[in-house]
């Protein structure tokens, strides 16, 4: 370990981003919201619900408030941003946490204040990516992955109707693919003042892919066919759009929304 | 001749008068007779004695044969007794092996219990030889017991013979089941309903805690591949591991994590330490099995003792 004062513990890394939302084919309007801010390494999925406008409101208002907490955080006195060499000792997570809280509390009062928006709610998926460590605050069944190699693997863990029943054994997984209760989350962002925040960390490696989404994608796309068609793109910047196309050709039931982000050496 | 009268004469040689005793022949035969009885009794007294006397000399014999039988017939007992137990834990065992393979038999649920009672709980074999056999340890009822033993040790061998065949298919099933405990402690809370210990509310627990020492080796319980290891949430640092066959296992509040998402691990490979991170109590390490999503007690896959 060297000791040379103003070292930075953990090495730079760079990390590239790309994002896409569509409307897909069978809904009118797009209720999806997205954030990609390279300059705090947020990355934001939302997916709206409810009304009319609604649904499209209480989901730009989630990316828009978690961004702005975030930043309130960085340039605040207990700047969370700060390296940590344990996972477990980070301050983003609770940072996280908080602003999707703030997110829930804003988008509540918003729907108190106008009968139209009443009802309106929205799911998270958001990334925050600090040296070589990720972060994600999660509600709902928009989703994260983790790209490595041979391996993708789901990180949030969807809190859906048909989740819930596939842990109490009721049905197989396979049996929920095509369950009429897909659509139904248990918690939501919004709906009621306040939410319980799944959050979760990770170690990166060189080159790793996150990927995040609205379930859009994930209930038009196996996990293996995402994985293929994120390996055979020939940069991080076509992959949101061959994964949207792909949805699409499937039939785009809703709207598909889809962030990546790189971890380079 | 009836009445025929026998003088016995007592002349003295002094001058003492001679003394006339007169004696009837009926009473000489009575005499006579009263004799040769009482020769006869004699003799029989001394036959029986004879007898007796045998007698007693082959009861020593007897009893020391009584008691050296008796020693072995409690020895006998122990044997079976130990042959119950060994049945037991390989019925134990196969039951193990069904659930690993997940193989369901109802007609396994009618195996009887323990084939005898515990083995404190049988009369001690008092000192005394002429104890009497407690009723139930009778030399007939040990024939019954046998008799089912015997029965048992069929039924276990063909079941064993059905598991036989269906690994050998199935190796690589074998290698997925997550038959290791994944850190040596104290189980301080098992599977099932428990509750809380922040809120106190009845709650299902869906793994192990196996309460250890901070730093304590957690192994991988079989082959896999490490699906995620990271924060997550209340579960502090967390080990997911998919071993194929739809099962993954689960580690939680882990204080160090030795392997990344992506890597593969081998059965008894050390994959992290014991920890307190997260909504934890103490050092320990929480193991959840899941098969097909749903958790299953870790237990039931446990092969060690």
């Amino acid at each position: 370990m060297s000791k040379t004062a103003g070292q930075s513990a953990a090495p730079r890394l760079k990390v590239v981003s790309a994002g896409l939302t569509d409307v897909g084919r069978k809904r009118n309007h797009n209720e999806d919201s997205f954030l990609i801010d390279d300059e705090l390494q947020l990355y934001v999925v939302a997916d709206g619900m409810g009304g009319h406008a609604g649904g499209g409101t209480a989901s730009r208002i989630a990316v828009e408030t978690i961004d702005k907490e975030l930043r309130r955080a960085r340039d605040g006195r207990d700047n969370p941003f700060v390296s940590m060499p344990n996972l477990q000792d980070a301050l983003i997570p609770e940072a996280l946490r908080s602003a999707v809280e703030r997110a829930c509390m804003a988008i509540y009062t918003a729907a108190q204040e106008d009968p139209r928006l009443s009802g309106m709610g929205t799911t998270v998926i958001s990334l925050v990516v600090k040296d070589d460590q990720a972060f994600f605050a999660h509600v709902g069944d928009s989703r994260a992955y983790l790209i490595r190699g041979e391996l993708i693997q789901q990180i949030s863990e969807d809190h859906s109707l048909v989740n819930e029943q596939i842990k109490a054994g009721m049905i197989t997984p396979e049996e929920a693919k095509h369950s009429r209760y897909k659509n139904i989350i248990t918690r939501s962002v919004g709906f009621e003042e306040e939410v319980q925040v799944d959050v979760m960390g990770v170690i990166t490696e060189p080159d790793d892919i996150f990927l995040l989404c609205s379930d859009g994608l994930a209930n038009m796309l196996e996990d293996r066919e995402i994985h293929e068609l994120v390996r055979a793109a020939p940069s991080l910047q076509e992959m949101p759009k061959r994964l949207v196309d792909m949805a699409n050709e499937r039939g785009g039931d809703d709207n598909i929304t889809v962030i990546v982000v790189q971890v380079q050496a | 001749m009836a009445n025929k009268t026998y003088t016995l004469m007592v002349v003295s040689d002094h001058n003492a008068p001679v003394k006339r005793y007169h004696i009837q022949k009926s009473f000489l035969v009575q005499l006579g007779v009263g004799v040769a009885l009482l020769a006869g009794l004699a003799l029989g007294a001394t036959i029986h004695y004879f007898h007796v006397a045998q007698d007693a000399a082959e009861n020593r014999i007897l009893r020391e044969e009584n008691l050296t039988l008796r020693g072995q017939l409690k020895s006998v007992r122990e044997r079976i007794e130990h042959i119950g137990t060994t049945l037991d834990r390989v019925e134990r065992f196969d039951q193990k092996l069904r659930a690993v393979t997940l193989l369901s038999d109802p007609q396994r649920n009618l195996a009887m219990g323990p084939t005898e009672t515990e083995p404190g709980t049988t009369a001690p074999a008092t000192d005394t030889q002429f104890t009497q056999l407690h009723a139930s340890e009778a030399p007939t009822a040990l024939m019954g017991r046998l008799d089912r033993l015997s029965a048992e040790a069929t039924r276990q061998e063909q079941s064993l013979q059905e598991l036989q065949a269906y690994f050998q298919d199935q190796k690589s099933l074998l290698a997925s089941t997550p038959s290791l405990w994944p850190a040596r402690g104290w189980v301080t809370s098992d599977f099932g309903q428990r509750l809380d210990p922040y809120t106190a509310d009845r709650v299902t627990h869906a793994g192990l805690d196996i309460a250890a020492p901070h730093g304590k080796e957690v192994y991988a319980p079989s082959d896999g591949t490490v699906l995620f290891a990271g924060l997550e949430g209340g579960y502090g640092n967390v080990i997911v591991i998919d071993h194929g066959y739809g099962i993954k296992t689960r580690y939680g509040h882990l204080s160090k994590m030795l392997v990344k998402a992506g890597d593969k691990v081998k059965r008894g490979a050390r994959i992290a330490a014991v920890g307190n991170t997260g909504r934890s109590t103490g050092p320990h390490l929480h193991y959840e099995v899941r098969v097909n999503g749903i958790p299953q007690n870790p237990r039931k896959f446990i092969l060690e003792e």
